[in-house]
């Protein structure tokens, strides 16, 4: 555990131009007062974190809190794995990771609201985007980002937080600056595009930058941009770095039918089991990454959530099965790689969830499920104790029974962000001062005098 | 490139101990501060006290991140505000940037074309500051055609104007290019952003056939002129289904979910006042009183009430959005509902406000126009009038409203707003003739000229091609961006020189296409009902073109944002580097020899001569000729490699030089 001092409360930046009126000498502020705060403690468990988004919504009494009954399909192998009640035939892989205390379940969560954009940015953003500071929110990982960007050393040339077929469901960095943007990268064996010069070799490539340098060089001191080239002259020259540090191209580049075959089907890559692979990579170059978000749709199974059958492919077993060979690959691979503090899956907190849950029991007419507000989330490395469950939902799934924790009601968003900052060793209580609706960005948002989120200090023991 | 980093000068004044330097300087590395060549940069106090050297390296633990958000993009002019919670106020501090110097003048002999300069070159001349010259006739042409048309001038654009000798030139091309098709495509796609206009966001889904009705709305507006008050009346009023009836997609936006329908009332008094007033306090006042919690930001709220916010919100609380029940497919209807007698109801106690519970006994809120500038303050509806009727009519009344959109052009003209955030004006702050108590200041940069400009507006019939034309034909608006001496961030509010501004995503695009002339044409999937085009300036939102997706990321990594939770952007990333230097989008309009002819292509079927090649493909991009130093740093490699060879090189590297992406 790591004792918080809040400096942060004692001297703040704040952002400029508020009112227009800036020749003023002391531009007013708004007073109100952040709630007292009692000394913190948080975990500082993790150095990276990795956090899988399930947009869709999985059917958590199909995936991480399996209830069965006579819908259950006999292929789903329905076992118990060190107490825990899972689908071993859909997810064989990840249950031998359970099995092996490397994962643990939450199964006491609760998503406030069933609509899916909002609640995808609301799990990404650890708020409501209704809220007040909801249209300002970084994504958590902008948040880790800025906050590990003090401990980025020479030769780390990729930016702190990485996006791995984040699509347009990926939440940006809210009001921070662009370079908290997450980095949005499509991974595939090739490596990153746009890393490696196009239509050109890379003589030509640096023949042309020679003449380009050159000729902004030139105009430097003359121009009337100057200042504003400046920034963006800063991003072309990382750019260029990145491009030539054969470490990125290296770490964003594998083998497809090795590696890529073993993260994917066996037999073939696929879009998630690259993105994990590439995770893997990434930390293990130590780039300066240190949040990667990683997108796996194709959860929400309103019909025909069984289909394929025997062979299993269509409805819920397409995504689940992309994801139990791509992160079972993740975390063995990450317990096998030595790390600062064990291995690097002891380093790496890893978070696996879905915006919200859907309907249990019996399938709807359509042979499917549709939403629900119970859900699961798997956590596994960073310091996180695993091959156990906490919480509990009822027999059937619908409600929580047992939050499993201390604060004694089921897990929210917030709460997850809380754990995340925690097991950084961020304080998760911050108030930044610089926000533009001179409010005081909170990294746990306030009612009133209380938090609404807490670390689930609960899995770290 | 040119970033070459080596030691400056930073140094600052700092109250005892506390070092408060938080600056976007300290990026990668922590302790190191990342530096610029040629520039000094001395910090001082708004006092001008003594300043001290700091000490380097300066580490985190001393430092706090300055955010650079996002509307506040031309910080590095303005300095920055530091903060301490021990003095529980704010200091601004400022840089001042020791620039190479350009031929400057006297205020007082800048040519004044309109009213826009009496304001602005009479205020700096009392304050003693010196304006930037004029701008030449190359950067003023590629400035306004941007500003106002969203593209860059074509090379015979360019060469015509430097011929033209009409001393009316500027006032010409000004006239033309408001009259041009362009010139809709350019505010369609502005007013797109301020009404948020996309397929889908985090609460309301006006699928494609909305969207498109809205676009098209929008569009037809602009081509029309339809004057300012008309548009916003037609869209706080709108009936119907916005499938079909564009302006209806305005109150469909207004939508909050998880919550009572007094959530959505809310949000449309929000949408109201944010974007038609420029008032955004009211999204406070509707969760609590401006009292104790308003005092330090702004002056005028710090006196309303939640009640008075719930007067407003009453306006919308006869609006019925539902999707009717039947066979055919529609957007959510829109109407008011006559027959009510139900107003803005205290009954709630979920949602994503604070409970509404009655108050005196009172437990129902009729509507009252809540801010001063209506003839008839404090006054609801009007016999025959529908809520939102009266509403419409209240606003467009107010000089606010005529302010609020002022300051919206105005931002975009000239890069910096009367009042920023331009969402944020302080109603008991704008008044030239009656300021407020100090320590309080006028709001507005130039509140003289802000309350002229909208009076104008007002008494002109809202006719927002007159306005922009007068700002572009104004010298305020034609200075050089260059500044004689030091520059100080004191002087932005005098607008001492020209403002850049980093080119919308969509302009990236379009002058890319420009320059190369290699054109392609994107196709809206259906339901959409809109015409291909090869110009992202006439994409009706900022997701397409989903038939292409490698050209939709292409605009993504350039921050076009997404009209909901992600704003439009003007900072830069490494993806955006990386995206420029190696993006086919970009590298396969430097070929000669691609699947299909380019610019490059063209001009070496046309031409052999190498300096010819040089000034056309400077004109094609840059939309300027090359200067001597330019055309002798190619010239070897057109000797040695070739014009084909050397021609794609150029091209590729005048769609990387920095200026292309600026507008300046």
């Amino acid at each position: 555990m790591k004792s918080i001092v809040n400096r942060r409360v004692f001297f703040k930046v704040a952002a400029t131009g508020v009112t227009g009126c800036l020749v003023s000498p002391m531009e007013l502020f708004p007073q109100q007062q952040a709630p007292t705060l009692p000394q913190l403690s948080v975990q500082n468990t993790a150095r990276n974190v990795i956090f899988v988004l399930l947009p869709g919504g999985p059917s958590h009494v199909d995936t991480f809190d399996l209830k069965v009954g006579a819908w259950t399909p006999a292929n789903f192998t329905a076992s118990t794995v060190n107490g825990v009640d899972w689908p071993s035939g859909l997810m064989p892989q990840l249950a031998q990771q359970l099995s092996l205390n490397r994962a643990a379940v939450l199964r006491s969560c609760l998503a406030p609201a069933l609509v899916h954009n909002l609640l995808q940015t609301w799990a990404q953003i650890g708020r409501s985007p209704a809220s007040v500071t909801g249209s300002i929110a970084p994504n958590v990982g902008s948040v880790v980002a800025l906050e590990k960007e003090t401990e980025r050393v020479s030769n780390q040339p990729v930016p702190g937080f990485l996006s791995l077929n984040g699509g347009t469901t990926i939440a940006g960095p809210g009001y921070f600056p662009g370079r908290f943007s997450p980095f949005d990268v499509a991974p595939n064996a090739n490596g990153i595009t746009n890393i490696t010069p196009t239509n050109v070799d890379l003589a030509r490539f640096n023949r042309r930058y020679g003449i380009l340098a050159a000729a902004d060089a030139a105009h430097a001191g003359t121009s009337p941009i100057s200042r504003k080239l400046e920034e963006m002259s800063d991003f072309y020259s990382s750019a260029y770095s990145m491009m030539n540090d054969t470490r990125v191209a290296n770490a964003f580049r594998f083998t497809a039918n090795t590696d890529g075959f073993r993260y994917g089907t066996g037999t073939a890559q696929t879009g998630f089991g690259n993105a994990c692979l590439t995770a893997r990579n990434v930390l293990q170059a130590n780039l300066g990454v240190r949040y990667i978000q990683i997108n796996l749709g194709g959860w929400d199974n309103h019909s025909n959530i069984y289909a394929g059958g025997a062979n299993g492919q269509g409805g819920i077993y397409g995504p689940a099965r992309q994801m139990d060979a791509g992160l079972a690959n993740l975390i063995s691979d990450l317990a096998a790689l030595p790390g600062s503090r064990g291995t690097m899956l002891d380093d790496t907190l890893i978070v696996v969830r879905g915006e919200f849950g859907r309907t249990v029991g019996p399938l709807t007419g359509q042979a499917g499920r549709d939403h629900h507000f119970t859900f699961s989330t798997l956590i596994a490395g960073g310091g996180v104790r695993g091959g156990r469950a906490i919480g509990s939902t009822t027999a059937d799934g619908a409600f929580v029974d047992n939050p499993g924790w201390s604060v004694g009601r089921p897990i929210y968003s917030e709460d997850i962000a809380a754990t995340i900052y925690s097991a950084m060793g961020i304080n998760y209580r911050t108030t930044r001062w610089d926000d533009p609706l001179l409010r005081g960005f909170q990294y746990v948002s306030t009612v009133g005098t209380s938090y609404v989120g807490e670390p689930i200090d609960e899995l770290f023991v | 490139m040119k970033a070459k980093k080596t030691n400056f000068t930073l140094r600052v004044t700092i109250p005892a101990l506390t070092l408060l330097l938080g600056t976007g300087l300290l990026v990668a590395g922590g302790p190191q501060i990342p530096v610029e060549q040629n520039f000094t940069r001395v910090w001082q106090t708004p006092e001008g006290e003594a300043t001290d050297e700091i000490p380097t390296p300066v580490t985190s633990s001393d430092c706090v991140f300055l955010n650079e958000p996002q509307r506040f993009t031309e910080d590095r002019d303005r300095g920055y505000a530091l903060r301490t919670a021990a003095m529980n106020r704010v200091v601004k501090w400022t840089v001042s940037i020791n620039e190479p110097s350009v031929a400057g003048g006297d205020p007082t002999l800048i040519p004044r074309r309109n009213f826009v300069d009496d304001e602005i070159f009479t205020r700096m001349a009392a304050a003693n500051i010196q304006s930037a010259p004029l701008t030449a006739d190359e950067e003023f042409l590629r400035r306004v055609t941007l500003d106002l048309t969203g593209r860059i001038p074509s090379a015979a654009d360019v060469t015509d104007f430097l011929a033209d000798s009409n001393s009316f030139k500027r006032d010409n091309v000004v006239d033309a290019l408001i009259a041009s098709p362009e010139f809709t495509d350019k505010w369609t796609l502005f007013f797109g952003d301020l009404y948020q206009n996309n397929v889908n966001s985090q609460h309301v889904s006006r699928g494609i056939q909305g969207r498109d009705a809205f676009y098209v709305y929008l569009r037809d507006s602009i081509a029309q002129n339809k004057p300012y008050d008309v548009m916003a009346r037609e869209m706080i009023t709108a009936s119907g289904d916005p499938w079909l009836v564009g302006q209806a997609n305005w109150p469909v936006g207004n939508t909050i979910s998880m919550g009572p329908a007094q959530d959505t009332y809310d949000g449309a008094a929000v949408d109201l006042s944010s974007m038609f007033m420029g008032i955004n306090t009211v999204d406070c006042l509707l969760c609590h009183d401006g009292a104790r919690h308003l005092e330090q930001v702004n002056l005028w709220a710090a006196t309303q009430t939640r009640r008075n916010m719930w007067g407003l919100a009453a306006y919308f609380s006869r609006t019925v959005m539902m999707r009717p029940a039947q066979t055919a497919m529609t957007g959510i209807v829109v109407s008011d509902n006559t027959t009510s007698t139900v107003d803005y109801r205290l009954n709630t106690t979920n949602g994503n406000r604070t409970p509404r519970q009655p108050i005196g006994g009172v437990n129902s809120i009729a509507p009252r126009y809540p801010f001063s500038g209506s003839t008839d303050p404090g006054v609801g509806v009007n016999n025959g009038e529908t809520y939102r009727e009266a509403i419409a009519r209240q606003i467009t009344e107010d000089l606010q409203f005529s302010r609020a959109a002022v300051n919206y052009i105005w931002e975009r003209m000239m890069g910096e707003a009367f009042v920023s955030p331009s969402y944020a004006f302080d109603l008991s702050r704008l008044d030239p003739n009656n300021p407020p108590p100090a320590p309080w200041t006028l709001q507005p940069t130039n509140p003289q000229l802000l309350d002229r400009l909208a009076r104008d507006f007002q008494s002109n019939g809202y006719n927002i091609r007159r306005l922009i034309g007068l700002i572009a034909k104004s010298s305020a608006y034609q200075l050089s961006s260059s500044y004689p001496g030091t520059w100080q961030p004191g002087y932005v509010p005098y607008y001492a020189r020209k403002f850049v501004r980093r080119l919308d995503s969509e302009e990236i695009h379009d002058a890319v296409v420009k320059a190369t002339a290699l054109t392609q044409s994107y196709t809206f999937a259906a339901p959409s009902v809109l015409q291909p085009t090869a110009w992202a300036g006439q994409f009706p939102d900022t997701q397409e073109p989903r038939s292409n997706g490698a050209v939709a990321q292409f605009l993504n990594v350039l921050g076009r944002g997404d009209r909901d939770l992600n704003p439009r952007r003007y900072d830069g990333s490494v993806l955006q580097g990386l995206t420029m230097l190696n993006n086919t989008f970009v590298t396969n309009r430097s070929r000669a020899s691609g699947s299909t002819p380019t610019a490059v292509t063209t001009l070496l079927q046309q031409t052999s001569d190498p300096e010819t090649i040089i000034h056309r493909l400077y004109l094609n991009t840059l939309s300027r000729r090359a200067t001597q130093a330019e055309i002798d740093a190619v010239m070897p490699s057109f000797q040695q490699l070739g014009n084909n060879v050397a021609a794609e090189d150029l091209q590729w590297v005048l769609l990387n030089r920095l200026p292309f992406l600026f507008n300046y």
